[in-house]
């Protein structure tokens, strides 16, 4: 691997950097993927543009509007973030499974996305929040919801030149309570097979939101919108409507094999897991018991 | 036998003295060494599972600036080795047999640059019909993967025949009738999978020549003896001319035996005139690995209601991928050990080591034992079940005892696994947990299950030199490099003992092939117990020494010595005492000159007379046994298996270091229990599909149960202070006690390793259709 390192001293350095050499170079931030798809030369760049150390990218700061995570809040911070508690909790949650506490220190909550692959750990929980991806270019910044982000293994929508600045994550209901399972081979550093993510808020005794996503069954991760309606429609948590909505949720998902698990293992999981995050985010929510 | 409190040192667990600059980063692997104008290496490894070579064209690859030689078969002598079979050779030759195999190798200023030039060497191939599967490869007309196989040197009583390397037949009694005697007659097929040896630092050496064109080279092999002289085999040099250093390893479990990676290293510093480093990454090292081999174990065993086994025959077929290696050796073990440490009057065991295109299979932990013991002890328990017996109260009725003969027709002997198996039973509360209620919750499941382990113990030679120094200290020369498992520690305490100095006053000396004497090598559990007699025996003829000398200055007239702490003394008289180092400076500079100590050691098994056809193994000295009781919770929504508690107890005839011991049971109960459930080389058409960390997955310290190791001390009479070795035999139980756990757990049984989730799940999918 050989490369030019560049260290802008602003995002305005970075940006203009970025829009000058597009294509050729690649942005660094807490280096886990990119320097391993380097190494094995899976990935190539011409300049390697690192902004790890930029401020305004980093932590994780209350907004009007909710929260703001930047791009390069790590996900060890996340992780262990006070500020990530009731409706967010969820999202230090999956942050606990990533890999393992070295990595974690690393890597960043941006560079998890914009890395795309289909496991990644962060997107499920982000998802069913409703995240927005803010995103910079040279002239203009915009918000996009984040399950429009993916694009297909590795790809998103970032064209050359723009940087994923971080993610604003809206208020939850007071009663609102969500879940995160990874199903991989061993408890720590290892890639999900099956990543469940799902949430649900209560108002006046009535379900008011439900949101599903899965990871690693699909070209990229992805919302479960057939199953979280069903669940509308019902207005149930029920053990049973729980049960139909993982049935309708796997049939969603479009698994592979691979060397780490078959496709009928990883749907019979999104299954599993699914019945296993709903029932626990019932529980969490005390549905059904007064 | 002496009691333990008589001794000073042994028995006393310590701290390995290593442990802490290991930690620090300051021990010194072969990837931290550098000579002056040293070159980096990289290998032209096959991708063809079996091709003929047409033309290797290296012109491109000399002309990259910063390269120093480029070599192939061309370059080295076309000289056959291997050390059952002589099957191998340093590069490829005419043509490949695995992906993998070594086809050209480079030398350069460089990595970066011997990895381009690696990609500038242009090979022609022609592709062969290439078989992947043992028993397709067994049949008539399958393609030849060696047709010079029936001309190939072999150490044993080679019966051959297509791509079958060995074949080899034991029996003893009258199977036939013993079957028609039984009651009930059980026949099962077990697989297992290629493993990974998984250590942290992959294969290296530093190979150099000097002036006199002697060379020498550092290496984290495990046999440095024997890969001396498989290198002057191969390379064709006298072993006068062949030097091999030892350095510290990053573990070995197999991995690193003979030579891999020292010959190519060679052969680029001879033509380069530079000393050359080649060091694997890890993904080579898994590619070009020499994994534990993948065995069919098909078992048929005849036994009578009341739990009397009457006769087993067994038929085991291993993938030996392209070259024999260890695999051979391995079958012998795994033939031998067929029935288990049972008694069974009538028994046969068939063998057959098979070529294929898959990558070059060999050993580790435990031999071919280890996939044997995963067999015999599931169908045991397959067997108490159906008869309606408590597997134990099965095992129990069947314990062979000393003077029971194994199918090799050698009798056993320290036979203990009566007491391993009671101590562990009533440690893990057996009898309540097994009649307790196994559902925990909606999916959860609790299991238990046991399995007994019986291994071989001293293989073959050893020797040692005890060399008292001028400070009153002893350095102790041996062949015997330390793995990462703390044998030096143990080693040295040996010493000390016999000597009557303080452990730390034992210097065991950096194994170098110029000075340190024969001895097989850090394999087969053998080091305390091989490397130690020799070790034991070479300390007496030192103290031996000194205390002659030290009865003419202490005028002892003949009565009684002893040493300790660093002194001679009278018994009776104490106060009459002098300095080891007192008595050497008389020694050096008054009588009698320096004290070396020396003895070489070869355990007798007392027993020779082998019966069998095609077998490859000597017999054994004595044995060790061991029983696991592991405890499951299996998730029968996913097939998820957590393991939550292994109880492991090994007779160890004595515990030189305990703390020792202790970690080697708990470090060969994780592996074991990474072989029972997560690891397999996923091999397709000869392709590794998963040569990394990421994706051939190792417990890490999240997964591992709770380990509960007993240590049991039942003296062996042939054991240095009646030690047995440890290494192999904590990693056998595992796998059978998991699998016989999620029996009890979930009433499925997997006969095919690892357990999955995807396979336990299947399992549990078609007993709930049988049942329906």
């Amino acid at each position: 691997m050989q490369f030019e390192y560049f260290r802008p001293q602003s995002m305005n350095e970075a940006l203009r950097f970025l829009a000058d050499h597009k294509k050729e170079a690649m942005i660094l931030a807490g280096g886990t993927d990119v320097i391993n798809g380097l190494r094995t030369g899976k990935q190539a760049a011409k300049y390697l543009v690192d902004i790890g150390h930029l401020a305004d990218m980093k932590g994780i700061h209350p907004a009007d509007d909710g929260l703001f995570i930047g791009a390069l809040a790590k996900v060890r911070d996340i992780e262990r973030s006070p500020l990530l508690v009731d409706g967010w909790r969820v999202i230090a949650q999956a942050a606990g499974t990533l890999a393992s506490a070295q990595i974690r220190n690393l890597a960043t909550i941006g560079g998890n996305i914009c890395n795309a692959s289909p496991s990644a750990d962060m997107a499920p929980a982000l998802l069913v929040l409703d995240s927005m991806a803010e995103i910079a270019g040279i002239e203009e910044r915009h918000r996009v919801p984040l399950d429009q982000f993916f694009k297909g293994p590795g790809k998103t929508i970032l064209a050359p030149g723009q940087i994923l600045i971080g993610f604003h994550v809206g208020r939850q209901l007071p009663n609102t309570a969500g879940y995160y399972i990874k199903r991989g081979v061993r408890r720590a550093m290892d890639c999900a097979i099956v990543g469940v993510a799902a949430l649900a808020s209560t108002s006046d005794g009535h379900l008011s939101k439900v949101r599903i996503a899965l990871g690693a069954v699909a070209p990229t991760p992805f919302r479960a919108y057939k199953a979280e309606q069903f669940i509308l429609e019902q207005g149930d948590l029920d053990q049973t409507t729980i049960s139909k909505a993982a049935r309708i949720a796997s049939e969603a998902c479009r698994p592979i094999d691979d060397v780490r698990s078959r496709a009928w293992y990883r749907r019979r999981m999104v299954e599993v897991e699914t019945n296993r995050a709903l029932g626990w985010v019932a529980k969490e929510l005390k549905w059904g018991e007064g | 036998m002496d009691d333990q409190k008589a001794y000073a040192i042994v028995g006393h667990s310590m701290l390995r003295p290593d442990a802490r600059e290991k930690v620090r980063g300051r021990a010194v692997y072969v990837a931290d060494f550098r000579l002056p104008g040293m070159l980096f290496a990289r290998v032209l490894w096959s991708d063809r599972p079996h091709a003929r070579i047409l033309h290797i064209d290296t012109r491109q690859a000399l002309d990259l600036p910063g390269v120093y030689t480029v070599v192939t078969a061309d370059d080295a002598p076309n000289t056959r080795y291997g050390v059952y079979l002589k099957d191998q050779l340093i590069f490829a030759r005419g043509k490949v047999r695995h992906i993998g195999e070594p086809v050209a190798a480079v030398a350069a200023e460089s990595e970066a640059i011997a990895e381009k030039a690696i990609e500038k060497i242009v090979v022609q191939y022609e592709e062969l019909p290439a078989i992947f599967e043992p028993i397709e490869a067994m049949k008539p007309g399958a393609p030849l993967i060696h047709p010079d196989l029936e001309s190939y040197e072999a150490t044993y009583p080679k019966i051959v025949k297509g791509n079958v390397c060995l074949y080899t037949r034991l029996s003893m009694g009258d199977t036939e009738k013993g079957f028609e005697d039984a009651d009930y007659v059980f026949e099962d097929t077990f697989k297992t999978q290629p493993m990974y040896q998984g250590y942290l630092e992959p294969r290296g050496a530093v190979a150099s020549f000097d002036f006199n064109d002697k060379l020498t080279v550092w290496t984290s092999n495990q046999q440095i003896l024997v890969c001396q002289a498989e290198l002057a085999t191969a390379l064709e040099m006298p072993m006068t001319q062949v030097r091999v250093i030892g350095t510290a390893i990053g573990g070995a479990f197999g991995g690193k035996l003979k030579t891999s990676v020292e010959p190519i290293a060679a052969l680029l510093a001879k033509k380069s005139g530079r000393p050359v480093r080649l060091v694997l990454t890890r993904e080579e090292d898994f590619i070009a690995s020499r994994a534990r081999a993948p065995y069919i174990l098909r078992l048929k065993t005849g036994v009578k209601a009341n739990g009397k086994i009457t006769a087993k025959s067994v038929e085991l077929i291993a993938d030996c991928g392209g070259y024999s290696d260890h695999v051979v050796g391995t079958m012998g073990l795994a033939v031998s050990f067929s029935q288990g440490p049972y008694k069974i009057p009538n028994a046969e065991a068939k063998g057959y080591c098979v070529y294929t295109n898959n990558p070059n299979y060999s050993c580790m932990r435990a031999y071919g034992v280890h996939q044997m013991c995963f067999a015999t002890e599931s169908q045991m328990d397959i067997i108490a079940s159906k008869i309606g017996m408590d597997p134990a109260e099965f095992r129990r009725r069947n314990l062979a005892e000393d003077g029971d003969v194994l199918v090799t027709t050698q009798p056993l002997r320290s036979v203990t696994v009566d007491q391993t198996m009671a101590q562990v039973l009533k440690a893990c509360h057996w009898e309540e947990k097994r009649k307790a209620s196994k559902q925990r919750g909606v999916k959860n499941f609790y299991g238990i299950g046991m399995a007994n382990t019986i291994l071989n113990m001293g293989l073959l030679s050893s020797a040692a030199i005890v060399k008292i120094n001028e400070d009153g200290t002893a350095s102790v020369l041996t062949g015997a490099v330390d793995l990462g498992t703390g044998n030096h520690t143990a080693l040295a305490q040996i010493a000390a003992e016999e000597l009557g100095m303080k452990p730390n006053d034992v210097n065991i000396a950096a194994v170098d092939s110029d000075s340190s004497p024969y001895d097989l090598g850090q394999i087969a559990s053998r080091t305390i117990f091989d490397c130690g007699n020799a070790i034991k025996l070479a300390a007496n003829d030192a103290r031996r020494q000194l205390f002659a000398t030290a009865d003419e200055v202490l005028g002892a007239e003949g009565r009684e010595l002893r040493a300790s702490e660093g002194n001679v003394y009278v018994r009776d008289e104490p106060d009459k005492k002098i300095s080891i180092r007192d008595l050497m400076g008389y020694r050096l500079y008054f009588k009698g000159g320096p004290i070396i100590g020396r003895a070489g050691w070869l355990g007798k098994p007392g027993f020779d007379h082998l019966v069998g056809e095609g077998y490859p193994q000597p017999p054994s000295v004595t044995f060790v046994f061991g029983t696991h009781v592991a405890e499951v919770e299996v998730d029968v929504g996913t097939g998820q298996v957590k393991v939550e508690r292994i109880t492991a107890a090994h007779d160890v005839g004595r515990a030189i270091n305990p703390l020792g011991v202790a970690a080697q049971i708990e470090g060969g109960v994780v592996q074991g229990m990474g072989y029972a459930l997560y690891e397999e080389m996923q091999i397709h058409e000869g392709v590794v599909q998963n040569p990394d960390f990421l994706n051939y997955r190792m417990p890490t310290i999240l997964d591992a149960p709770e380990i509960v190791p007993i240590i049991l001390e039942i003296p062996e009479e042939y054991g240095p202070f009646g030690a047995k070795g440890i290494g192999e035999p904590t990693n056998m139980g595992p796998p059978p006690a998991i699998a016989n756990a999620i029996y009890n757990a979930v009433g499925v049984r997997v006969k095919e390793l690892p357990i999955t989730p995807e396979r336990l799940l299947h399992a549990l999918d078609d007993k709930k259709t049988r049942e329906a």
